[in-house]
């Protein structure tokens, strides 16, 4: 499912290209570093957005922010700031350390996608082209998925008045 | 100092892997020592350069100089790694042929010395550089004294040393006809690796946002924070997360290499030169 997930997201980069611009919705976070220790440690941010991370380095000495699962790493000059752009994230949490200080200075990322509880499966019964009608970023790649993952059986979906008169009598 | 002393092995590890492979696979080239001492003078000066203008590297293109400073670093080294292999290969013969002439067809290219000197600086220096930041934090809050920090980086750069002088005689050992073959493998899967990490620092700074979700997640398999994750990631750019560009730039890197070696590999007639000399 995870690899339909990016076929997904990437047919409807193809789709739409306008959306595949950078948004910054969210607006940047800013993470301070102060005693090696990273204020906020736990960060929430929206799943499947490109989000700004601002790291800044209170402390005198440089830092290095190091995320393998973000796939960031950024060296940070003492009293200083650096910018890290992180996403589009799909849902789980992603550890970062300071690399130079990893007993103190240790984090997480936590993407949560917003749009969760908003869809409704009963919507994937039209085709594709359905999601031009709704605006949200978010959510296109969710249909698209669906659309995609039960390509077999959709087909059935808008026949399924076939049957019905059989179960009707 | 025990925390120190790991620090610096990690970076100093990296280095040698690298470091290693390329004194090894050039050791046809007479005289590669004097490039290689330069390469090592050249990568340290350059460390302590671009560690002491960090935030300034920081600071260009809107906070990401950092990551295309990296990507470039990455790509040039790799595309110093490639032509050396593809040199090597042009010269394979006449290096087996007549071994004394070598000089002459290094000196006729000139490129091997400056290459190799190019591609150690260049290793060195993106380690090297942490290296000396790290360090220069210890130092200045305290958290180690000046002997501390040297104990430490000497057992890291001691143990560094000794896998890299591991590497480079186990590598020397292989027999002579099997070792250019291998070592040109090895070569190339180096720059496979270089390239896709400098496409990551790209991927970080905002490129080929389409294509830049990631494929696959080995991370249960082999972590990047162990000693093996590690050195397959500085060897081959090993990604326990590789996006898609990454996969596509390892792949065409290695069919690029392995089409330009097989063409470099291809006898050549050389045009008997008009007037003889003398």
């Amino acid at each position: 499912m995870k690899s339909l997930n990016r076929l997904a997201f990437l047919a409807s980069l193809a789709v739409f290209p306008l959306f595949s611009s950078p948004a910054f919705a969210e607006g940047d976070i800013t993470i301070v570093l102060k005693d090696h220790k990273f204020e906020p440690s736990t960060v929430e941010v929206p799943a499947g957005e490109r989000v700004k991370l601002i790291i800044d380095n209170q402390d005198p000495t440089p830092e290095e922010f190091e995320s393998h699962e973000l796939k960031r790493e950024k060296v940070i000059k003492g009293n200083g700031q650096g910018v890290v752009m992180i996403g589009p994230l799909e849902e789980g949490s992603y550890a970062f350390v300071g690399e130079f200080n990893e007993e103190t200075a240790k984090g997480v990322i936590v993407a949560k996608s917003p749009s969760a509880e908003d869809v409704l499966p009963d919507e994937s019964d039209i085709s594709p082209s359905a999601g031009e009608s709704q605006s949200s970023k978010e959510e296109m790649p969710e249909d698209l998925k669906r659309a995609l993952g039960t390509s077999d059986s959709t087909v059935p979906v808008p026949l399924q008045p076939l049957p019905n008169p059989k179960k009707v009598k | 100092m025990l925390s120190t002393a790991i620090i610096v092995f990690r970076e100093v590890f990296e280095i040698v892997l690298i470091v290693g492979i390329v004194i090894a696979a050039t050791r046809s080239v007479p005289r590669r020592w004097m490039a290689v001492g330069m390469g090592f003078g050249l990568g340290i000066f350059g460390s302590l350069l671009v560690a002491f203008f960090t935030g300034e590297i920081s600071e260009f293109a809107e906070g990401f100089g950092q990551e295309y400073f990296n990507a470039g670093i990455l790509f040039t080294a790799a595309a110093f790694i490639g032509w050396t292999l593809i040199w090597m290969k042009r010269h394979a013969r006449e290096m087996k042929a007549h071994f004394t002439r070598v000089g002459e067809a290094v000196a006729e290219g000139r490129l091997p010395y400056i290459s190799i000197s190019i591609v150690i600086a260049l290793a060195i220096l993106r380690e090297g550089a942490e290296i000396s930041l790290f360090l220069s934090g210890q130092y200045f809050s305290h958290v180690a004294t000046v002997a501390e920090l040297a104990a430490g980086s000497f057992i890291g750069v001691a143990g560094g040393s000794f896998v890299g002088a591991l590497l480079y005689f186990g590598l020397i050992r292989i027999s002579p006809r099997a070792f250019l073959q291998i070592t040109s493998w090895l070569l190339a899967l180096v720059v496979a690796g270089m390239i896709v990490q400098g496409v990551g620092s790209l991927t970080a700074a905002g490129a080929f946002e389409s294509l830049s979700f990631t494929l696959w997640d080995t991370s249960w398999l082999l972590s990047e924070d162990n000693l093996a994750g590690r050195s397959l990631k500085a060897l081959i750019g090993y990604t326990a997360q590789p996006s898609a560009i990454q996969l596509i730039a390892f792949v065409s890197t290695l069919v690029f290499l392995a089409i330009a070696l097989k063409i470099a590999g291809r006898p050549v007639q050389k045009p008997q030169p008009l007037v003889s000399a003398e």
